[in-house]
């Protein structure tokens, strides 16, 4: 009984072109009935089981595997990268901090008058060649 | 990045398609020499046409096979993926080797012992991307051989992702932990199943929790105790480690105290249990039942109107060989026997019974005295006990 209301009320959905406005053959109070329900049904709260034969199951599991081993290196470098950076700027400081200690303070200093401070720049993978346009002009 | 990388070699795949297994002969997967079969695929069609595509072998009805079409270019991608996950696995073998070296030059045990893990841990993880034995762990439960321990990895974790959980949640809420043990930390998996019944609904492994009827519990039942810890069996597959299995119900009514006593109904001991060799059933307990058995089988048969009731079933791992002559059976006290024994539990199982109407028939047949009938008694003070 239900499974037929609803396969009234999912039918009409299926047609590629309708020239006028369908009227559903439920009523409203059904349709979300309906829809409730099928919100609420154990189907929706699981992933979806990919309905594929044992053999491609198995190479898309292998795939994912691959995929997934791919990833975690190359996450993993960049992790990497970033720390060797991270101690080279805290090498720097320590250099900058035994040799001109007052440039170690200008450049520690927090630039509080100016609205878009050298600070505000966040570090990225990828900078631009010129890092930072001073002078903007509208 | 991937995309473009799989674009670049899917010509190169193309081109190579044919040599695919003569190109796979020198990978370490395709290698049997040294590894087990049970490592790789027993049936050479499903084989080939994991390997070199095609249509499914596994789909046995022709019309379903016909109508089957694979997604597009998974053939070609899962050969990419294939030989980077061989390769990572060609360096796994390559630590395994190491790691065997060290352990035959090394002295000391307590290194030894730190070594036999990490070899472990390799071994597990050279195998476990292995299509072939993803095949035969999900598909072809013939091939999974507990003495490889990525078998043992894949069954572990498949018990923790739901039996474990159902038995814990069991043993809580059916008060066995702590009615007859305080707590359990579990290393082993117990099955339990009653294999003299025909009909599959009580002749297949026991879901911990159920209410058998007593002619389903009429027989001793087989037992199966898949070990995953290493430390369990000191040699690959050749020497074993003794197990203790204790079944008692701690509902059985007395009516001195007017509360419950413990009563010991199976009990064995200096049960030899290895990863390969894991089950107690009837024909182990025809050629060395005299030796384990220090408690012989009765199964539980509740009286009329008394409660349901709960029978539980703990597996211990013993320190050294016991020698227990006869154990008393009624109000036997299961912590004294795992303390006097120095016992360690590491697995249970519990279901439970009630009176139905086979009870009578089954008493007989073990020669017990006619069962009592209890019935409500109006108390003068309800409130006291």
């Amino acid at each position: 009984m239900l499974s037929s209301s609803i396969k009234s009320a999912v039918l009409p959905v299926l047609r590629t072109f309708v020239r006028f406005k369908s009227k559903a053959d439920v009523s409203p109070s059904t349709q979300r009935v309906i829809g409730q329900m099928s919100a609420l049904s154990a189907s929706k709260k699981q992933p979806k089981v990919i309905r594929l034969s044992n053999e491609d199951l198995i190479k898309h599991k292998s795939i994912v595997n691959a995929w997934n081993l791919y990833r975690r290196r190359k996450v993993s470098r960049q992790r990497d990268q970033l720390n060797k950076q991270y101690q080279s700027i805290v090498d720097a400081m320590e250099d900058l901090k035994q040799s001109e200690p007052e440039l170690y303070v200008w450049a520690n200093t927090k630039q509080t008058n100016k609205k878009f401070p050298l600070q505000l720049r966040v570090p990225t993978d990828y900078p631009p060649s010129q890092p930072w346009v001073y002078n903007v002009k509208k | 990045m991937w995309r473009k990388t799989a674009s670049k070699y899917s010509l190169r795949a193309i081109h190579s398609t044919s040599k695919c297994l003569t190109t796979g002969e020198k990978k370490v997967w395709s290698e049997l020499s040294s590894r087990s079969s049970s490592l790789s695929i027993k049936n050479a069609k499903i084989k080939k046409s994991l390997f070199e595509g095609g249509k499914p072998e596994t789909i046995v009805n022709i019309e379903r096979k016909a109508a089957y079409y694979s997604p597009v270019d998974i053939d070609k991608t899962f050969q990419l993926a294939y030989d980077e996950l061989a390769r990572v696995s060609g360096d796994k073998y390559a630590l395994v080797d190491e790691l065997k070296s060290q352990l035959t030059s090394e002295t000391d045990t307590e290194i030894k012992a730190q070594l036999e893990k990490k070899l472990n841990k390799a071994l597990v993880d050279a195998e476990i991307y292995n299509p072939e034995v993803l095949y035969n762990f999900e598909y072809d439960s013939e091939l999974i051989d507990a003495s490889q321990p990525v078998y043992r990895k894949l069954l572990h974790d498949k018990w923790k992702s739901h039996d474990l959980m159902v038995l814990m949640q069991r043993l809580e809420q059916l008060h066995v932990i702590p009615d007859t043990l305080p707590t359990l930390e579990p290393k082993v998996e117990v099955k339990v199943k009653f294999p003299h019944n025909t009909k599959s609904e009580f002749s297949s492994w026991i879901v911990p929790g159920t209410v058998l009827p007593a002619f389903a519990v009429c027989k001793p039942p087989t037992i199966e105790i898949t070990l995953f810890d290493e430390t369990a069996v000191t040699d690959d597959s050749n020497s074993s480690s003794l197990y203790t299995v204790v079944l008692v119900n701690p509902d059985e009514p007395d009516l001195s105290t007017n509360s419950f006593t413990t009563k010991l109904h199976y009990g064995l001991s200096n049960v030899p249990l290895s990863h390969t060799d894991n089950q107690i059933d009837s024909g182990k307990l025809l050629t060395d039942g005299e030796e384990f058995t220090f408690s012989s089988y009765i199964p539980i048969l509740p009286e009329k109107n008394a409660q349901i009731q709960r029978a539980c079933l703990w597996v211990f791992r013993q320190n050294e060989p016991l020698t227990i002559k006869s154990c008393e059976r009624e109000s036997f006290n299961i912590r004294e026997f795992a303390a006097i024994h120095n016992l360690t539990p590491v697995g249970a199982h519990v279901w439970r019974q009630t009176f139905d109407r086979s009870v009578n028939a089954i008493r007989e047949q073990y020669h017990l005295p006619r069962g009592r009938v209890f019935h409500r008694v109006r108390r003068t003070d309800p409130y006291m006990g």
